[in-house]
């Protein structure tokens, strides 16, 4: 009796399966908004620049909550954030000015890491962005907490097998470096050797 | 340059990383909800146990034949449910994530707002402007981000009660779906039972209403997309033609098991809520509009400032038409202490400190006299009357019984009297009236009235 369908318009998470149109592996990004700055550098450029450099065999998305189906997150998209934060108060012209110019520098002490402002007063809600989270799924990895920025790249859902990229040498590099330094790795002996091991493994 | 590496998982497998990954989104109040974890795993609910070794054949078999009436229920039940758990889960996530995300950064304002922090954030925002060429001041630096650091909180405050208020809306909704799915395969299973009727029934025009939750997050901003864009869209079922034909099933079977006087009330409250929603959408607008990001009630938290005519007045304009308290009202409520019952223990005398007894006290008392506010006043009944009839019946006379209670297991030596009651009273209102009530302390001659 098929009355009911299943529900896999539920799946919190959408993967590009495996197709044989070209895709050999998968892959996710973790990172903090402390792992400056790779948040700036992936809300700007970094997505479209990861497309084209890992080519048509590489599929890489960045993880959200499962609401992101359903949901418009207009504040943290297309909003400006501190017009955002500051619409509810009789700001004063300075300090929105001071969120406007300084708001995505991480100066902000809040115990033994630096944060943005964005970070502190207007945090995005709809993607996985926060120490313990990341912490969490790193553990789920069999990996240290400590182990972020990285990218962990898999053949399909099934696998028990992973590969892991990590990034930490790559954290407070300035925005043009770090596209440089992605750039390069993307186009040079490592990842083209990781990806013929995933080939024949 | 990137280190890379190839891991092996000892006990998962990639996929199901990701199926518990999701849990890691939201505060653990909620990961840890039966009813969030019903809703995640509501897929399950469609896959039928295994039946042993002839279960490719069962669907011809006596004994499938047999339970071809149960499985129907559970598919009938499982297709009104079916259209509204993509809102439930989608809001599930945004309430979870809204919830967590405020914390941490309320957490980290608090922590910013210590002066060591705030000055060696000041420096840095000094050492940056300076890099950019627009110098500003240490003074000026501290000042600005001691502001703006205190404008975070007060936000975050806000949005943390909000996502609590629409998680026990959340709650509250799911909750009475899953009541009503669980009864109907509790009937289901009994082959000769015919009482199904009655919860189907009532799924079915449950799942007719709009979510208040949904009109309530909409009214706050939240987005949805087409698909669950509309309240009636995210939750109505009819329109779907399997739930037609389970309409059409029930009202042509045996009308001698549709005994619908069952459903009188159920009708009844339906049909008065949904002619409330606009009055209460109403006011809850009028109430954004007047209080915004304030709440009124604040003043008035568990030991400040004494109950008053104001404070009444408030109550009664923050009681929605359909009963329920608005935002502010919910997150004062939250933070007052429980209301007491006759049932209650009290620990036996010199288990606890007096001053910590006299401190809960005090507390309790406050916030019994403040939950009670909404009461009516008696004819010719002074604000002072009113204020001590409430002390007295719903504070004074629940601790004589709580004490009655601990005696009844107490050693001879932990046994409280009247004269500890009495004397107990008399604390408290002195320290009720130093904030600012007009109280009396009545004496009590007996611990438990006979």
């Amino acid at each position: 009796m098929a009355l009911i369908p299943k529900l896999a318009n539920v799946s919190w998470i959408t993967v590009e399966v495996e197709t044989a149109a070209g895709f050999r592996l998968h892959g996710f990004l973790l990172y903090t908004m402390s792992d400056h700055f790779f948040p700036e550098y992936i809300t700007v450029d970094g997505l479209v620049d990861l497309e084209v450099w890992s080519g048509d065999k590489f599929a890489i998305f960045i993880v959200h909550s499962p609401s992101e189906k359903w949901i418009e997150y207009a504040r943290t998209k297309k909003h400006v954030w501190w017009k955002a934060f500051s619409s509810h108060f009789e700001g004063k012209p300075e300090m929105l000015e001071l969120l406007q110019k300084y708001g995505s520098v991480p100066l902000l002490q809040a115990g033994d890491v630096k944060k943005t402002m964005r970070e502190v007063f207007a945090p995005p809600i709809n993607e996985y962005l926060h120490g313990d989270e990341i912490a969490r799924i790193l553990s789920y990895f069999e990996l240290e907490p400590t182990q972020h920025p990285c990218l962990v790249l898999f053949k399909n859902l099934n696998d028990t097998s992973f590969w892991y990229v990590g990034m930490g040498d790559m954290v407070n590099m300035p925005l043009q470096d770090l596209r440089t330094s992605l750039k390069s790795w993307f186009a040079g002996s490592d990842f083209k050797g990781l990806l013929k091991e995933a080939e024949d493994a | 340059m990137p280190d890379v590496g190839r891991h092996n998982l000892k006990h998962q497998s990639v996929g199901e990383i990701f199926a518990r990954a999701k849990e890691a989104l939201l505060p653990k109040e909620l990961a840890a909800s039966d009813l969030a974890q019903w809703v995640m795993s509501y897929d399950d609910l469609l896959r039928q146990p295994d039946k042993g070794e002839y279960a490719t054949d069962r669907h011809d078999s006596k004994e499938y034949f047999g339970e071809w009436r149960r499985e129907f229920m559970e598919y009938l039940a499982q297709g009104i449910l079916q259209p509204r758990i993509p809102f439930y889960f989608a809001s599930l996530f945004h309430i979870g994530r809204l919830w967590k995300v405020t914390q941490n950064a309320l957490d980290d304002c608090l922590t910013l707002e210590s002066p060591d922090y705030l000055l060696a954030s000041a420096q840095n925002l000094v050492e940056e402007s300076r890099r950019q060429k627009s110098p500003v001041n240490d003074a000026e630096a501290y000042q600005t981000l001691k502001e703006i650091c205190s404008l975070g909180i007060q936000r975050h405050q806000t949005i943390l009660s909000l996502a609590r208020s629409w998680w026990q809306m959340w709650q509250s909704e799911v909750g009475e779906y899953r009541r009503i799915f669980n009864e109907i395969r509790e009937y289901a299973g009994d082959k000769n039972d015919q009482q199904w009727r009655q919860p189907m029934m009532r799924l079915m025009l449950l799942a007719s209403k709009s979510s208040t939750l949904h009109v309530m997050m909409i009214r706050h901003g939240v987005v949805f997309k087409t698909e669950l864009a509309s309240p009636q869209q995210a939750t109505s079922p009819f329109g779907q033609p399997l739930v037609l034909m389970a309409a059409f099933t029930l009202v042509m079977s045996d009308v001698r098991y549709m005994d619908v006087r069952h459903l009188e009330h159920f009708f009844y409250d339906l049909i008065r809520e949904e002619r409330m929603a606009p009055y209460v959408q109403q006011i809850v607008e009028a109430l954004s509009k007047k209080y915004g990001d304030s709440n009124p009630f604040v003043e008035y938290s568990a030991g400040q400032k004494a109950a008053d005519e104001r404070l009444q007045r408030l109550i009664k304009e923050h009681t929605l038409p359909n009963g329920a308290s608005s935002i502010w009202l919910n997150e004062w409520e939250e933070g007052l202490s429980e209301t007491l019952y006759t049932s209650l223990e009290f620990p036996p005398k010199g288990m606890k400190s007096y001053e910590e007894i006299l401190d809960w006290a005090i507390i309790s008392a406050d916030s019994v006299i403040k939950r009670n506010l909404a009461k009516r006043r008696q004819p010719v009944e002074s604000w002072k009357d009113f204020l001590q009839r409430i002390f007295q019946e719903e504070w004074v006379s629940y601790v004589g019984y709580m004490l009655s209670n601990a005696n009844k297991k107490a050693d001879l030596s932990q046994i409280w009297t009247v004269e500890d009651l009495n004397k107990l009273i008399t604390e408290v209102a002195i320290r009720l009236n130093q904030l600012g009530y007009p109280l009396i302390a009545p004496i009590v001659t007996e611990l438990r009235p006979k």
